[in-house]
């Protein structure tokens, strides 16, 4: 994915704050933690840089397909191997049960039969711990579920790119933690993704549980967009009114 | 000038890319297919009992008209039954009736559920996924609404023809069956079908693009839903009735 002086004009922001001119690039096997305090553009960041939003200028590259200039068939095939888990819980299909919602992408794709359908997303539900929940609706179960549920679906197509927007907020201590281990597997080589290592993107409002050596940060507020090679380029220059979003302890 | 300008444009993308959409050659049966059958059950098969009833109220109320006009004139109204029948129910009222009943029953809470799906983000989620909104939840809704209208329109028009005779020995103008037969093939020509069918499809296919369009085409908050479904129902009900109208002249060159 590579963003190229992209920004939104005010009109299609709808009142957001977001930094605009953003340049990044999203290699193959990279793995980004992208910090920013409430209401900072870190969901519109995920859009944009997704190709879910179209910039209004600049350039966005995803899967090397112009989002804007791009074929439609181009973009569909850039939109089957890149994935968004969104957060307060994952906007499933509230009209489906939870094995049609995770069902959906492969049946829409139309490339296994109903029986292979039936195989991997029963794998996909094994491996979030909801295949007792299979019949259930979204509104059945509870906020962490549903996230979890999310999660299954935007892995059915094994995409090779996957966007986390700010889907810890508002979970308990156990369930962070199974998300960051499973966050961390997925980028490693997960069997469920042909064990091959997928580039991970993570929004969040509290990396205070992110500081591995060798993740990338960037930080967004209002006044733009800044990347870090590691956590300890970030910790020694960003802005202090930022450093809320590490949690220091005694530092 | 600027908003009716703006209005128009993204009404024209809209249907655009509906139709190109529909038309698709590679088009994913195995999601959209089940989405047309059910879309024929909702607009089609669930509206039966009340498209019989109106139906039948049709027929009696141009048969209480007719008894009232020979009343006032001393018109026969026997020897104008069949003829009343069919400029006032098959080509116009019918036809009408049934949009009405859809648009109530169907398109407004197609609003709802695209709305609500648009507010809540359900669609960007569709579009992650690689779903394309517009194929998997506007194209089988056009198709199956469509094919509901026109057959629908049928019926009404079937059972209003049925109900206006058997309402005739009520008030005793009750014409012989090959008269009314006669008056009936009389007023009909052979456009009428062809007519009757091609207005029904368009009013299908308007309140559905009217449904879509106000629930889907543009960000909405859940707030401004049912503020959306009100536009709908009467932007598709005064579609309804300038293609009627459009159908009126059309009637008057053949």
């Amino acid at each position: 994915m590579e963003l190229q002086n992209a920004g939104l004009d005010f009109e299609d922001m709808q009142g957001t704050c977001f930094a605009n001119g953003i340049d990044w690039t999203i290699m193959e096997d990279d793995f980004w933690m992208i910090g920013g305090l409430h209401h900072s553009g870190k969901t519109t960041l995920t859009l944009l840089a997704s190709g879910l939003l179209r910039p209004s200028f600049g350039r966005a590259l995803l899967q090397g397909v112009d989002v804007i200039e791009g074929s439609d068939r181009e973009y569909r095939r850039a939109r089957e191997e890149t994935a968004v888990v969104f957060e307060q819980g994952g906007r499933l299909f509230q009209q489906a049960t939870i094995f049609d919602n995770v069902a959906m992408p492969l049946r829409y794709q139309g490339a296994m039969g109903e029986p292979e359908i039936e195989e991997r997303t029963l794998a996909l539900l094994d491996m979030v711990g909801l295949h007792p929940k299979r019949n259930t609706t979204p509104s059945m179960i509870s906020r962490n579920l549903q996230q979890r549920a999310a999660l299954a679906r935007s892995l059915a197509l094994c995409p090779d790119l996957i966007f986390f927007d700010n889907c810890l907020a508002g979970l308990d201590g156990r369930e962070k933690s199974w998300w960051r281990e499973t966050i961390l597997h997925l980028h490693q080589g997960h069997p469920l993704l042909n064990d091959k290592p997928a580039a991970i993107v993570v929004t969040t409002a509290d990396l205070d549980h992110w500081r591995f050596p060798d993740l990338k940060f960037a930080l967004i507020d209002a006044s733009g967009f800044t990347t870090y090679e590691n956590i300890k380029e970030m910790l020694e220059t960003c802005p202090s009114h930022l450093k809320e979003l590490l949690h220091p302890r005694g530092n | 000038m600027s908003v009716t300008k703006t209005i128009l444009g993204q009404w024209t993308l809209f249907t655009i890319a509906i139709t190109s959409v529909v038309m698709r050659r590679k088009a994913t049966y195995a999601i959209t297919l089940p989405l047309v059958y059910r879309q024929v059950y909702l607009a089609g098969i669930r509206l039966l009992p009340a498209t019989l009833f109106i139906g039948f109220c049709l027929g009696a109320i141009i048969v209480g008209q007719l008894h009232m006009l020979a009343g006032l004139s001393g018109v026969d109204p026997s020897a104008y039954l069949g003829v009343a029948q069919a400029i006032a129910v098959v080509r116009e009222l019918g036809p009408l009736a049934v949009a009405l009943l859809v648009l109530a029953r169907v398109g407004a809470p197609t609003v709802v559920e695209l709305g609500n799906a648009r507010a809540s983000g359900e669609i960007e989620a569709l579009e992650s996924l690689a779903i394309d909104p517009v194929h998997s939840l506007v194209a089988p809704r056009l198709i199956g609404t469509m094919i509901s209208v026109s057959s629908l329109t049928i019926l009404i028009s079937f059972i209003s023809i049925l109900s206006s005779y058997a309402c005739t020995f009520l008030t005793g103008i009750a014409p012989f069956p090959m008269d009314y037969l006669d008056q009936l093939s009389g007023a009909l020509t052979l456009w009428d079908l062809p007519l009757m069918l091609a207005k029904s499809l368009l009013f299908g296919a308007f309140i559905t693009i009217s449904a879509a369009y106000r629930g889907l085409a543009r960000p909405i908050r859940l707030d401004e839903v049912s503020q959306c479904t009100t536009r709908c129902i009467v932007e598709s009900f005064l579609l309804c009735l300038a293609v009627d109208v459009l159908f009126v002249a059309v009637y008057y060159v053949l």
